[in-house]
């Protein structure tokens, strides 16, 4: 890789023992991937924040970090914590988990990345733009801007997008270049989406069928909104790696077929119908009652508030099960000032800021199993607390039906 | 039977250890349990295992972008594989392994499935600047 003066002294260390470290990794990633140099970006988004996913061992490196006087050179946003940074104890989360949690948020403060802790930084304050090249981490927010925004990233770990933004550079490879964003998986889509949900049972089969670094072109699915695409986007980069993907006639990169692939043939192709997707709802197929109804996996746009505030009108959450939904700052002021907010409280839901089922200590609060329209959540809820919790998949309209009463 | 790979994350001498081995792709956040290096994810055919002290040889990673800081806390808590072996380095188990001192290599020919089994013995070395694994006879 070729390094500017400037790069080879932070990569001697002249300019402290972090930055090296940040610059060591990513001439190492850049080597590896025949990268050419770095490139400068304006926006981060640091993933590693909630305490229940890294514990101990990343809160005292951020600690480490945030001791010295370095800061990020972007704007650079932190990924869901682990509560409420503020209602919290309306979570029920432990004050020892809350501590901790406040003292990650805090350190990567110091550091410069806004806690502004959301997974969905696109919809709150850090959209990058069409063609931008960024340096994110979040596997569904990566999975969003590069295929719906249109802007450039690899699918960093959290470790390399905080030190990309240390450095205010990316090493230029992989998706920020023009052949790796052509598709070559093509995907026909044999059936009719009836729901958001149904977008995610695709995304999640997608995922799982494509191999390594596959770009899959989805055909046939012209009417998807926003939040379907986050939640179709969010499931393939669970299940599998995706980190950008094409809908013919829908998003920036896919104008038309021949265009979309280079010019070339498909590696291969997939189909999917009713069936293939049928056996995703299957896989997340639970007997039990749920006792906490999640949405919000991706964070809610305010369509999706207005949506469920909508279909919760005039209906009563039942007294057994919390029915909870999880959203960023910027979009609960908009919300709220729509009045989606109080519907969903008045009837006796909640709405949380800053964190989601995934990443807070559901389990540790006591719940034991949790429908959801996201099969990002339904995928990572067993995982993430050691089988304590089941999880189950429905669409939103069946998800409030289940909780309710009229 | 040597398999030879890119050097990741170096080491010196060699590494001797237990395979654990698995087709299928990782996420180290959920699949592993940061607090006892348990494979946890549902649908790994290691389910059960534990990654700690391991030779963990897996096809590539999945899933979340927090699974770097996985990686780096089970290194931290000494719970980490004494060898991560690819077939495909992704940028997420690459900075873990790196920030967390794991010695790793990647492009592992895929053939490694077919040869190695779960509790074979193998020894990893650098030579000549790559990386191999070998196949501890049963001798």
């Amino acid at each position: 890789m070729f390094l500017s003066r400037e790069e080879e002294k932070i990569l001697d260390g002249e300019k402290g023992w972090i930055l090296e470290r940040a610059m060591r990794l990513l001439t190492t990633i850049g080597d590896l991937n025949n990268a050419e140099r770095l490139v400068p970006i304006k926006r981060s988004q640091v993933a590693g924040v909630s305490y229940k996913t890294v514990g101990d061992p990343t809160l005292h490196l951020v600690e480490e970090f945030a001791r010295e006087n370095v800061r990020v050179r972007t704007k650079a946003t932190q990924n869901p914590a682990g509560m409420d940074l503020k209602r919290w104890r309306e979570m029920e989360v432990p004050d020892g988990f809350a501590e901790k949690q406040l003292r990650i948020c805090r350190a990567y403060e110091k550091l410069g990345v806004e806690a502004l802790c959301t997974c969905t930084p696109y919809l709150s304050g850090n959209r990058p733009k069409f063609g931008e090249t960024v340096g994110f981490s979040e596997s569904s927010a990566v999975a969003f801007v590069n295929s719906v925004v249109g802007a450039r990233t690899n699918r960093h770990g959290g470790l390399d997008a905080l030190s990309a933004a240390l450095i205010g550079k990316v090493p230029l490879m992989g998706y920020l270049l023009n052949e790796n964003r052509t598709g070559d998986v093509y995907v026909k889509v044999c059936f009719k989406p009836m729901n958001e949900t149904d977008y995610a049972a695709l995304g999640y089969y997608v995922g799982r069928e494509v191999k390594t670094d596959g770009v899959p072109v989805y055909d046939g699915i012209k009417n998807a909104s926003l939040d379907d695409l986050k939640l179709l986007g969010a499931a393939s980069a669970a299940s599998g790696s995706v980190a950008l993907f094409h809908v013919l006639d829908l998003t920036p990169e896919a104008k038309n077929i021949s265009g979309v692939f280079g010019g070339k043939k498909p590696k291969y192709k997939l189909e999917v119908t009713r069936e293939e997707v049928q056996s995703v709802y299957d896989e997340f197929s639970v007997r039990e009652r749920p006792d906490l109804v999640a949405i919000g996996c991706p964070h809610s746009s305010v369509q999706e508030l207005k949506k469920i505030a909508e279909l919760i009108s005039g209906r009563r959450v039942k007294r057994s099960i919390r029915f909870w939904v999880f959203t960023s700052p910027k979009v609960f002021e908009e919300a709220d000032k729509s009045g989606y907010i109080s519907v969903i409280r008045s009837a006796g839901g909640d709405v949380f800021l800053n964190t989601c089922m995934v990443v807070a200590p559901i389990e540790e609060i006591g719940f034991r199993c949790v429908y959801t329209n996201s099969a990002k959540a339904a995928f990572y809820i067993p995982r993430m607390t050691k089988n304590k919790c089941k999880s189950g998949i429905a669409s939103l309209r069946t998800c409030i039906e289940l909780c309710t009463t009229s | 039977m040597i398999f030879r790979g890119l050097v990741i994350q170096g080491w010196s001498g060699e590494i001797r250890g237990k395979v654990l081995i698995t087709r299928s792709k990782i996420s180290f956040l959920g699949d592993i349990d940061l607090e006892t290096g348990k494979v946890i994810g549902a649908d790994l055919d290691i389910k059960g295992e534990n990654v700690s002290s391991k030779i963990l040889i897996f096809q590539e990673g999945r899933g979340s972008t927090a699974g770097s800081n996985v990686i780096y806390g089970l290194s931290r808590r000494k719970l980490a594989p004494k060898l991560i072996a690819t077939c495909k380095a992704e940028l997420i188990t690459i900075s873990g392994a790196i920030f967390g001192g794991v010695p790793m290599i990647s492009n592992i020919d895929e053939k490694i499935f077919e040869i190695l089994d779960n509790g074979n013995e193998a020894t990893a070395y650098i030579k000549d600047n790559a990386a191999c694994i070998e196949e501890e006879s049963k001798a």
